[in-house]
């Protein structure tokens, strides 16, 4: 009895202990970081060889590739392919963070066509809007490893592999995404032609630097191209050993056709011997990883983290950057109450955006939408250029909004409902906010949470009064609201909206494209189909011996390109004792 | 006429039932009594949660997030500005519905099909079980999303779908202290002078195994209440953002363990607390009512009755 009594108190001085430690305050101010002009070091000298340990944000979302075959499951597949593999074109280097910095090469699906360059097709024209030519670059080998054996790289190299992602057989209730392309063609050793049914605004992507169309020899196919010692490219590294759910390794290819120059002097690419991703399933220790020097370069950390990793390693280098597409409350304007516009308008300006931003993605507001970015200037509009009645949405304003809710016939509100996928804790979060702004104007909102597959299952089956779904970051995400596309989570069929974007889709000419888009962003946020959430913002980390990176993540839909051109300081990892 | 002599002996023996047990709980286990206040404290604030929370269970407040415990915010509050206090005094709620509905409704189920099982034995008893095998070979989680898939998502869901979950696996233990029970003499007397089997089963099984069972219900409530969590994190539990203690631990506080760590801390410790004060509260009462713990003459030890019959001889 009284030991029982003795571990009791000792229990609870065990707890308390903790309660106090708990009560202190938030963690101290970090250290104040240095100012530009200390920031600004000098690039030394490339230096070959060396390993990057890399903590790639696709792998630590989905944990280590499921496929090596692209045409099976693109956009992961394509991470990993893409150290070894390459598209016809690709984003430019120079122009990008560590260069001239006039693009920060870090959407997955956008890119100014002004910062693209060729990758294994050297130059490249549009002859007509639906015909596309591309010289092949002369030189470029398969890697000197099973099945290719260092063979050149041709045209019908290219037409194979293109042919075989539109011939692949989707399955059922995929979207048919490659059917505007009429035909690909080697005319010459070196030329391939490609025909598109009808004009293409976004070629680029579609086909030239986007998803699915990384180059994969037939010889692997043949094969067997899902045994990872048949994955076989162009590019600068080559797989040297993968071991499921431990690491893949990826080593230089000594007979890469990629240079580059710098202060007149050119270099052979890659400098790296080797990149190693380990697959660390869980977050802390894979942030534990970079915290203590294990990681070179973590990409795309949770803002959770910020203050404590400037805490304990100062040293590290550190980017914001935004998510870009995010979530949206999708509000269906097929029904009511949410097919009346001042309905979608009042409960789109009943929530204070800016607090939203403020509490869940941890302080600025961010992007509006995905499409309004600054960093794709292109297609940007800033907010105070908006009509005043679309430019009003972004104000919190209750009493307005309660107003319109009168006018529509709601003076105490309604019920209503929204899906949303149990596993996005930030989506979840900024509903329960927006629930308690809704509950001001008399809505009540019931926050269904539902596993990734029955969401999906009931958002495409259209099972939902209001759904809350990712946006991606790509003009070309319109498309997604055609009609009958099961992206149109708004059931939007507005005829003007479609009918341009229609239009802008079928624009070749990038500058004419632009403007269409600018007008057609203004014009769609009008529309009013959701509320963008506040997208949140990611950190990506490196050390400072990791040289000519400053924070690139994709130079094309999922593409590491800028890995070659990464060195690792050996002598300053030293010096800084790792 | 008046009250009979018997009929006042046994209006005191009830009464006196009650106060002799909550006496020898607090003199012979005060630690099942203090378990016992804190079963009762859970259940009086999940009871009068809108009484007791300063403030309302969806309310925030944007400015005040990540505040550390203060005057005003006794508890601080969390990444969205929830006070914590509120939503530890409304998690009660939920866990104590998911915790003592959900054990109970698991209970109910292992004791009808332990019971029968047990007792009746035979064919019935082969099929059962092997029923039970194929439900046991399933990890526990893989089952409760099948059962969620079923029953959709909401509170009572989850309720039934963790009853349903512990009831099944749970019910050989009781067919265990069942079947040993069926073996004793008294069993076979009984059934010799033509008992009713379902006398039987309520007067000498049931009372015989409320030790197991007791031991069940008070070690089944945690791993219910952080089941729930369990399926919180999946998007299966209690839809947020309806707080419950087993959500703040698993889904919330672990985003921002570096960041607040009272939001760990304070479902932890309410979690700990309660399912300490369960588990010392039915080890007591185990104790108290097991028959075979009994000691002098009557049942609770001797009842002193003050008599209020006249002797018959005057």
């Amino acid at each position: 009895m009284k030991r029982k009594i003795i571990w009791l108190v000792l229990s609870c001085l065990m707890v308390l202990s903790l309660v106090l430690v708990s009560c202190g305050s938030a963690v101290e101010e970090a250290p104040a970081k240095p100012t530009e002009e200390e920031e600004v070091v000098a690039l030394g000298e490339p230096q070959y060889g060396g390993t990057l340990m890399l903590s790639s944000a696709t792998v630590n979302w989905v944990g280590g590739p499921i496929s090596w075959d692209m045409v099976k499951w693109s956009w992961a597949s394509q991470d990993f392919l893409s150290f070894v593999q390459e598209a016809l074109l690709v984003g430019d280097f120079d122009k990008g963070p560590s260069g001239t910095n006039k693009y920060n090469f870090v959407n997955t699906d956008f890119m100014p066509d002004s910062v693209i360059t060729g990758c294994v097709a050297e130059t490249w024209e549009i002859t007509d809007p639906t015909t596309f030519v591309f010289n092949i670059r002369e030189g470029v080998k398969w890697q000197d490893k099973a099945p290719c054996w260092g063979r050149e790289f041709t045209a019908e190299d290219v037409a194979y592999s293109m042919n075989r992602v539109i011939g692949y057989e989707e399955g059922k209730g995929r979207w048919p995404r490659h059917s505007f392309i009429e035909s690909v063609t080697a005319t010459d050793k070196y030329t391939v032609v490609v025909k598109t049914t009808d004009p293409q605004g976004f070629w680029g992507y579609e086909f030239a630097w986007g998803p699915y169309f990384l180059m994969q020899p037939q010889e692997a196919v043949e094969e067997g191209i899902e045994d990872w010692k048949n994955v076989c490219g162009t590019g600068p590294f080559m797989i040297e050993d993968y071991t499921k759910d431990a690491s893949i390794t990826y080593k230089r290819n000594p007979d890469y056709w990629g240079t580059w120059t710098k202060d007149g002097k050119e270099y052979q690419l890659p400098f790296l011997d080797n990149i190693t991703i380990p697959i660390i399933k869980d977050e802390s220790t894979r942030v534990a990883a970079i915290r203590t020097g294990r990681t070179d370069i973590y990409q795309l950390m949770a803002m959770t983290y910020k203050d404590t990793l400037a805490d304990s390693s100062p040293e590290l280098i550190a980017q914001e950057n935004s998510r870009g597409g995010d979530a949206a409350l999708h509000f269906r304007m097929d029904i009511e109450p949410t097919s009346d516009i001042r309905v979608r308008q009042a409960l789109t300006m009943a929530v204070d955006r800016p607090a939203l931003a403020a509490v869940v993605v941890d302080g600025d507001i961010g992007p509006l939408h995905p499409m309004m970015k600054a960093d794709g200037p292109e297609l940007y509009t800033p907010l105070e250029e908006y009509p005043p009645e679309t430019r009003m949405l972004w104000d919190y304003d209750p009493t307005k909004a309660k107003q319109l809710l009168t006018e529509a016939g709601y003076p105490s509100g309604f019920k209503t409902s929204v899906i949303v996928s149990g596993t996005e804790p930030y989506t979840i979060d900024m509903l329960t906010l927006v629930k308690g702004y809704w509950a001001e104007l008399g809505v009540e909102l019931e926050i269904i949470t539902l596993e990734d597959a029955l969401f999906f299952a009931r958002a495409f089956d259209r099972d939902y009064e209001m759904a809350c779904i990712g946006k991606a970051c790509r003009p070309q995400a319109f498309n997604d609201y055609s009609k009958d596309h099961p992206w149109n989570c708004s059931i939007i069929t507005d005829e003007k909206f479609l009918g341009d974007w229609q239009e802008a889709r079928t624009t070749v000419d990038p500058t004419e494209r632009s403007k269409m888009l600018k007008d057609l962003m203004v014009y769609f946020q009008g529309l009013t189909s959701a509320i963008y959430m506040p997208a949140a913002y990611e950190m990506t980390y490196w050390w400072p011996w990791v040289q000519n990176y400053n924070g690139e993540i994709n130079f094309g839909y999922h593409r590491n390109d800028y890995a070659a051109f990464i060195w690792i300081d050996q002598d300053k990892k030293a010096e800084m004792g790792y | 006429m008046g009250e009979s002599s018997r009929d006042v002996v046994e209006r005191m023996k009830k009464s006196s039932r009650v106060v002799e047990f909550l006496t020898r709980l607090v003199k012979e286990k005060p630690l099942g009594a203090i378990g016992g206040i804190i079963t009762l404290l859970l259940l009086l604030t999940g009871i009068f949660a809108e009484f007791l929370a300063p403030t309302g269970i969806f309310e925030f407040n944007t400015a005040a997030t990540y505040q550390a415990p203060s005057a005003q915010y006794l508890l601080g509050t969390d990444n969205l500005g929830r006070d914590m206090l509120s939503r530890i005094i409304y998690g009660a709620r939920i866990s104590l519905i998911v915790g003592l509905v959900g054990t109970t409704i698991s209970i109910v189920i292992s004791m009808v099909i332990g019971t029968l099982c047990g007792y009746i034995g035979g064919k019935l008893d082969i099929i059962v079980q092997r029923v039970v095998d194929a439900w046991m070979c399933f990890p526990g989680i893989v089952l409760l999303i099948l059962l969620m898939g079923l029953f959709g998502t909401g509170l009572w869901q989850v309720v039934f779908a963790l009853g349903l979950l512990y009831g099944i696996a749970g019910s050989r233990v009781v067919r265990s202290a069942v079947i040993g029970i069926k073996e004793n003499v008294y069993v076979d007397a009984a059934v010799a002078i033509g008992c009713p089997t379902r006398k039987l089963l309520m007067r000498h099984i049931l009372p015989n195994i409320m030790a197991p069972i007791i031991i069940l219900f008070t070690t089944r409530m945690p791993a219910i209440i952080l089941d729930e969590a369990a399926l919180s994190f999946l998007g299966m539990g209690v839809p947020p953002p309806t707080p419950s203690w087993g959500g703040m631990l698993s889904v919330d506080s672990r985003r921002f363990m570096f960041r607040a760590p009272w939001m760990a801390i304070w479902p932890g410790l309410a979690l700990a607390i309660v399912v300490y004060g369960v588990n010392m509260f039915g080890d007591a009462v185990r104790d108290i009512l097991d028959p075979r713990l009994r000691g002098g003459v009557g049942r609770y030890g001797g009842v002193k009755v003050k008599s209020k019959v006249k002797s018959q001889n005057k």
